[in-house]
């Protein structure tokens, strides 16, 4: 083979992989959701539902809203289009929440209550409640909310215990909430993180 | 002459003005293509068995390298695409190191292989590295993208096997092919070395 | 066209100078690829055995061009398993320094012997240095990052070295090679007295 041809048919492969190279040597990606979490009783004080606020980081926020328009006129059109999308999302993943009673896991109810916002820096901020299938007393009993991203691509955190909400009721019957943050393992160079918000009503 | 002088030296400056200009190609971290593009650069057992198996189709000459690699590319862009319905329970590293091992062997013998050979091994490389490759799960994430991040790995796992084969096809009779046999044997020497720590060691790679 | 092509590998070149330079390392598979490709090279015993190696493959000719290099890492990875799996070899560092010392010499008196007896020489070296290696393995960051760096780096050095060999086509090539070889085992010596 003569050696134009052979630098012509080399050429372009080359240039895609030297092109690459640019952006090489990044960390894989990885993304953040920052969780709040109420815990939300009826009127005999049995938890019936978990309200959830997920905020995402600024990278994925920018991600999920790219090429969007984000226009002062047509950003609450953007955000209902987009609801849909990204709650499915979450619903896929399980929210990446747990909910435990005394190590038992309870079973949620399709969500109710969803909204999709941006937040302070152009962060996305996702509302949704999620039901229990069946109210459940706490009294007398351990309270476990657990969040973990099993691909170990995102961390799901509550950051600290200022972010699980509770009313009086949970104030005066059960102690402080401890959370726990556990490293599970490493993925493909990502670290799987489980995080524990612990209320114990004993 | 001069003109000759500044017009390579504005080249090379280009060039290495490459990577800022480069950020400018959408954001880089929206542009999902680009992610899948270096995304295979963080799994070495895919570089290492395309490293081997380009190799071995650049010192089997020309006509290997052009029948296999078609292949190679359209069971790649499959399995890629699979990713969307099914995901891999194999243990992709534990496939791909001692097809890179056995490859590499290949290469030392420099034997004048039947096309059926590297074939099969480009077809199980792709399905196993394309299977790998699915994109990160990220709730919501638009399908474009996910389609983009598909595309770029493999744009990437082609033009690397593609260039190594290419590059190996000119080397494969210089020297006894030395050059090949001494990297076809540290292909296999990297290959066995981790598979015994993955098999022996705790640990993940 | 040609110097249009000509023009385009230029500036491949300054893309990938560039990479290198903007690079960060240090985390990772990047930091595993990096430390294991530092690794032979900053292992200044091991870096004089591959070397040797090439070039001697080169001395005698073929096939011990492509033999010893060959079967060099072959066996290395043997000792790597040894090493992995927790056989004990005595006297690694000494084999290493041997190893230096050895090859050197024959490298400096042209020494000129049979394949096989280079091969089962080459091959018993590349034990201690295979053994070496698999024991530093699992401390690494990202074993297979690691492994991939060196294995680079080591393929890199053989064929230094038979780059080196390959001067022998000119008599003053003979002088430069055999000098190297004195070199090398002048390492040996260093490594094994603790100069170096």
């Amino acid at each position: 083979m003569k050696l134009r041809s052979f630098l012509r048919l080399l050429s372009a492969p080359t240039l895609i992989l030297v092109l690459a190279m640019q952006t090489s040597f990044a960390a894989g990606f990885h993304y953040q959701l920052d969780l709040t979490a109420k815990l939300v009783n009826n009127s005999d004080n049995e938890l019936t539902a978990i309200q959830m606020s997920w905020i995402y980081d600024k990278e994925l926020s920018a991600i999920l809203m790219d090429g969007e328009d984000l226009s002062e006129a047509n950003v609450q059109a953007t955000l209902k289009k987009r609801t849909a999308d990204v709650l499915k999302g979450l619903t896929d993943v399980k929210y990446f929440t747990t909910l435990t009673l005394d190590g038992a896991p309870v079973v949620f109810d399709a969500f109710t209550d969803s909204s999709l916002l941006l937040a302070k820096e152009s962060r996305l901020q996702m509302n949704v409640t999620l039901p229990l299938k069946k109210s459940e007393p706490v009294k007398g009993r351990k309270l476990a909310l657990i969040v973990t991203d099993d691909s170990a691509i995102g961390l799901a955190t509550f950051i600290d215990t200022s972010h699980i909400l509770m009313d009086d009721y949970y104030i005066n019957s059960c102690q402080a909430p401890v959370l726990e943050q556990v490293k599970l393992a490493e993925i493909d160079g990502h670290a799987q993180v489980k995080e524990t918000m612990t209320i114990d009503c004993r | 002459m001069k003109t000759s002088l500044v017009s390579k030296c504005l080249i090379v400056a280009m060039g290495l003005m490459m990577p800022i200009s480069a950020w400018a190609i959408g954001s880089p971290s929206t542009n999902f293509f680009m992610k899948g593009l270096y995304h295979p650069m963080m799994v070495p057992a895919h570089l290492l068995a395309l490293f081997a198996l380009g190799v071995l189709l650049g010192q089997q000459g020309w006509r290997s390298l052009r029948l296999v690699f078609p292949a190679f590319l359209l069971v790649l862009g499959a399995s890629l695409i699979m990713t969307r319905y099914q995901t891999a329970t194999w243990n992709a590293e534990l496939i791909l190191l001692p097809l890179a091992a056995i490859t590499g062997v290949l290469v030392i013998f420099k034997l004048n292989l039947a096309v059926a050979v590297p074939t099969i091994i480009a077809i199980i490389v792709a399905i196993v590295i394309g299977m790998d490759s699915s994109v990160p799960r990220i709730p919501g994430l638009q399908t474009a993208k996910i389609y983009a991040h598909l595309a770029g790995s493999g744009v990437f796992g082609a033009s690397l096997l593609l260039v190594i084969g290419l590059i190996a096809l000119p080397l494969r009779n210089v020297l006894d092919g030395v050059i090949l046999r001494v990297l076809g044997a540290w292909s296999t020497a990297g290959a066995v070395l981790v598979v015994t720590l993955l098999l022996v060691g705790d640990i993940t790679p | 066209m040609a110097s249009q092509i000509k023009h385009l590998w230029i500036f491949l070149l300054g893309l990938t100078l560039s990479t290198s330079a903007i690079a960060h390392t240090g985390e990772g598979v990047t930091g595993g690829l990096m430390s294991g490709f530092m690794h032979p090279v900053a292992g200044f015993d091991h870096v004089t055995a591959m070397v040797a190696v090439g070039i001697l493959g080169a001395f005698l000719g073929r096939p011990a061009i492509w033999v010893l290099p060959v079967v060099f890492p072959l066996v290395m990875a043997l000792g790597g398993v040894l090493g992995l799996i927790g056989v004990p070899i005595p006297f690694i560092e000494t084999g290493i320094a041997a190893s230096s010392i050895v090859l050197g010499l024959m490298i400096l008196f042209a020494v000129k012997i049979p394949l096989w007896i280079a091969a089962i020489m080459v091959a018993a070296f590349a034990i201690f240095h295979g053994h070496a290696h698999g024991t530093e393995l699992p401390n690494a960051a990202n074993a297979l990052a690691y492994s991939v760096g060196f294995v680079v780096s080591t393929g890199l050095l053989h064929l230094a070295g038979i780059g080196i060999g390959e001067l022998t086509r000119w008599p003053v090539g003979q002088i430069i090679a055999r000098a190297i070889g004195g070199l090398i085992a002048l390492a040996g010596v260093g490594f094994l007295t603790g100069w170096l």
